[in-house]
């Protein structure tokens, strides 16, 4: 909640000091007084008190007239300016009150704001401390130094992020909350339900602010459906990333990865377990750890036997170089047939990709058809597509030739048929990148093997070209080269435990974001909001009888539940209503968010400024009765300015209680303090 | 048909039918989208929404894939030999051209030369405007009104001297 108190604006002059001060009351307030006194400069200054001039602009400009700011029009001369300040006392819910003050010509920075905890204006000795805030500038509303993070805590509004047209999510800015609760004389006026800043790029900012003031549950709903949505991505690519991290190391060592799923699952380990594959001899694939223990029961058995010496057993040397030799030449052919293999299987990839392209572009163009028939049978031209324009014979919808009877498919069809290609594509692709792989680490597994039959060879020659009483270089060199391997192969293993712990960790992840998506509601709003919305629409349906509205049977006129906005089924209000039309539906909207706002739990501050707000000339009687009504309000404070006629408005304020007048009458705003 | 497989079919009991089943097509044989395409290459490409049959056709071939928009691209800045962006006179886009005259979208001018009427021009215009077929309007955009009848008769011949 959020009550003005007393307003002060200070001007210091070469003329001496001048100056002027009202107290709002809770309640209706009216501000009457002819033209050019000053009622815009009272509200535009509360407005710039709290440092929220950027909803009517980006400018650094001083929103303010000259009478603030440069000179003051007196008999014998102008008043120059010499300095200018503006302090807005406010409460809040709790009955805290504050008093702001912000410099409008000073050599004070006026991006500076200062608060005084208390009435500093009333009741100056009960006032604490004052504190520096900044505003205007980055961060301002979300720095704990921001004034408008002060002012949300004061309030007790906690503000969403709201997502940008570009870039990271912001704050929902106050600047994007106020137009709902301040109509400006010059620009406020004429759009239903207000003029938003587009300049702060927030998206969508005329669902989420209505959102947020009447605190409807579909913000959260939407907040946490985008969230799930991050989550799950988040996840996703993970996963992709995990995976393919693995297979890269894998491929690099000979191994394949078998059985990991694509796509992130619940359940884990899955059905068929996932699991690395080794490939032993040419075109077999082992599991890692069987082949590991294999290794390791050979090095063991190796290392009980001693070395023998170079001349032990020449013939048996000698048998084994010869199958060693061999054995080079038929891994050399092997890994000749594999590349060819691997070749051939590389192309057939790209020439799927390929296809998967194609049909990504006809896909989208199909998309595009889809939308232009939709602006033909929203816009005045269409293409006809079924019957000759000449001729109005039926005719099929191609340009192609295709024969007296073939029918072409509808494009609904058409598109629902290239999704079905694209999955079929989409998983040979996968299949052909799978295979693709298992080649290229067979290619590496046959290498390796070619590099070690040849180092056998060469360690066979060495050992039967050396003295005959050293050690055998073959069996040492078989040693050495096991060792190796089992140190490699070992280290792949524990980090593949690494990857399925990972992978346990992101199925655990994302069953969790799974059930939070299935507890979102199927629609956007909960019962409560359709409740609120539905208060919000009886009570501006019946402002609008009280009002006049004459463009349409106001009862037709509701509150759209997709936007929130005012809706006269499927026609746009603000184009197909009267000017003065439209004045009564932003106020009958506006005035309907108070009441909604102070009668049930929302985040209104129950309060309400409208300047000027006998535009596009509405009635008298109208006028009257939108005052009548506004003053009604419970627990609400409502600032009117107006130049309507004066008698009219001191009856009214005769007449009801709640209603505060004050007279200006010829008077100027801003007069010369004694 | 020998005496089994008839015994086979007769016991059958229902009759057999065949039913036609409507075939996919491109989306670029789709009519509205090649008479959409014509509309943007008249409206963006095109001196005062006019151009000749041939010059159409040229643009229109760049413009079917984002393949043939690279290599015509490629073959303009003169990075690439000319016969990179072979071009061939679409007959489904004649007809798409006759179709979109006789809506009253084109009309013909001047003997051999399609213009875009105001009908089609509003068309275009919301194409356009609700950024619907962003790929070809941006492409269209890009290459702007710079192609010359001549230079479009260069690259049908595949020769460079005019």
């Amino acid at each position: 909640m959020l009550r003005f108190g007393t307003l002060q604006i200070s001007v210091t002059t070469d003329k001496g000091a001048f100056g002027a001060r009202h107290s709002f009351q809770p309640g209706m307030n009216i501000i009457r007084a002819e033209n050019w006194r000053g009622k815009s400069t009272i509200l535009t200054s509360m407005i710039y008190t709290l440092g929220l001039e950027g909803m009517f602009s980006p400018s650094q400009e001083i929103p303010l007239p000259h009478v603030l700011t440069r000179y003051i029009d007196q008999v014998g001369g102008n008043a120059n300016v010499t300095e200018s300040w503006v302090s807005l006392e406010i409460t809040n819910g709790k009955g805290e009150t504050a008093t702001v003050s912000r410099a409008i010509v000073s050599s004070r920075d006026r991006r500076l704001i200062t608060v005084r905890p208390g009435a500093a204006l009333t009741d100056p000795s009960g006032a604490g401390p004052s504190t520096d805030y900044f505003v205007r500038i980055h961060r301002s509303a979300v720095s704990d130094l921001g004034f408008h993070n002060f002012l949300a805590e004061f309030m007790g509004w906690s503000l969403p992020k709201a997502a940008q047209f570009e870039g990271e999510d912001s704050p929902l800015y106050m600047e994007t909350l106020f137009p709902l609760l301040f109509v400006e004389q010059k620009l406020g006026w004429g759009r239903i339900p207000a003029r938003f800043p587009t300049w702060l790029g927030v998206k969508d900012v005329r669902r989420r602010t209505v959102e947020f003031i009447l605190r409807l549950d579909a913000y959260a709903i939407a907040a946490e459906k985008t969230a799930v949505m991050a989550e799950l991505s988040r996840i996703r690519s993970a996963w992709t990333e995990n995976r393919s991290a693995a297979g890269r190391r894998a491929t690099a060592l000979g191994t394949i990865l078998n059985a990991i799923p694509t796509e992130p699952v619940a359940k884990w380990p899955p059905e068929i377990a996932p699991q690395i594959l080794i490939a032993s001899e040419v075109g077999r694939w082992d599991q890692l750890s069987g082949h590991l223990q294999r290794l390791r029961r050979r090095f063991s058995e190796l290392q009980k036997q001693d070395v023998p010496t170079a001349g032990a057993n020449d013939t048996e040397v000698r048998a084994a170089l010869n199958e060693a030799e061999n054995a080079v030449s038929e891994r050399e052919m092997v890994l000749r047939r594999t590349l060819d293999n691997l070749e051939s299987e590389i192309s057939e990839a790209d020439a799927i990709e390929e296809r998967i392209r194609s049909l990504r572009e006809d896909q989208r163009k199909y998309k595009d058809l889809l939308r232009l028939r939709e602006l033909g049978s929203e816009g005045p031209v269409a293409v006809e597509t079924d019957t000759c324009p000449t001729c109005h014979q039926p005719v099929s919808d191609s340009l192609l030739d295709m024969g007296k009877r073939a029918l072409p498919m509808s494009v609904e069809q058409n598109i629902a048929f290239y999704n079905e290609q694209l999955q079929l594509f989409e998983a040979v692709l996968a299949n052909a990148k799978a295979v693709v792989a298992a080649s290229e680490a067979q290619v590496t597994s046959i290498r390796k093997e070619l590099d070690e039959f040849r180092s056998r060879v060469r360690s066979l020659r060495e050992t039967l070209t050396s003295p005959a009483n050293t050690p055998s270089i073959e069996a040492l060199t078989e040693r050495i080269r096991l060792q190796e391997r089992i140190a490699t192969l070992e280290g792949l293993s524990d980090f593949w435990s690494e990857v399925l712990a990972a992978f346990a960790n992101l199925s655990d992840e994302w069953n969790s974001a799974m059930a939070r998506k299935a507890r979102l509601p199927k629609g956007a709003l909960s019962d409560n909001d359709e409740k609120k919305l539905n208060d919000l629409q009886t009570i501006f349906q019946r402002q609008l009888r009280l009002y006049g509205f004459g463009s349409s049977d106001e009862s037709r006129v509701t509150i759209s539940r997709n936007d929130y906005e005012p809706e006269l089924t499927d026609i746009n209000l603000a184009a197909d209503s009267a000017a003065s039309d439209v004045i009564r539906l932003q106020w009958a909207y506006l005035l309907g968010l108070l009441n909604v706002g102070v009668l049930e739990s929302t985040n209104h501050p129950g309060f309400l400024v409208f300047d000027e707000p006998q535009q596009q000339s509405v009635s008298d009687a109208n006028f009257l009765e939108m005052l009548r009504f506004a003053a009604a309000i419970p627990r609400s404070q409502v600032i009117v300015a107006t130049s309507h006629e004066k008698l009219g408005i001191a009856a009214l304020a005769r007449q009801l209680d709640s209603v505060h007048l004050w007279e200006l009458g010829d008077d100027r705003l801003i007069t010369k303090l004694s | 048909m020998n005496d089994q497989a008839e015994a086979s079919l007769s016991s059958i009991q229902r009759p057999i039918r065949f039913t036609r089943r409507p075939l996919a097509i491109a989306p670029d044989f789709r009519k509205d989208w090649k008479i959409a395409l014509l509309l943007l290459v008249l409206e963006l490409s095109s001196r005062s929404g006019k151009s000749s049959l041939k010059r159409l056709h040229v643009i229109h071939w760049a413009l079917r894939t984002s393949n043939h928009q690279h290599q015509f691209e490629e073959t303009r800045n003169a990075d690439a030999p000319l016969f990179t962006f072979k071009v061939r006179l679409e007959p489904a886009f004649s007809r798409a051209i006759e179709f979109a005259e006789a809506q009253k979208l084109v009309e013909w001018v001047e003997g051999d030369r399609v213009q875009i009427t105001e009908l089609g021009r509003s068309l275009a215009k919301q194409i356009t405007k609700h950024e619907v077929m962003r790929d070809e309007t941006t492409f269209l955009t890009r290459i702007g009104k710079s192609i010359t009848e001549t230079e479009a008769m260069k690259l049908i011949t595949g020769s460079r001297i005019a």
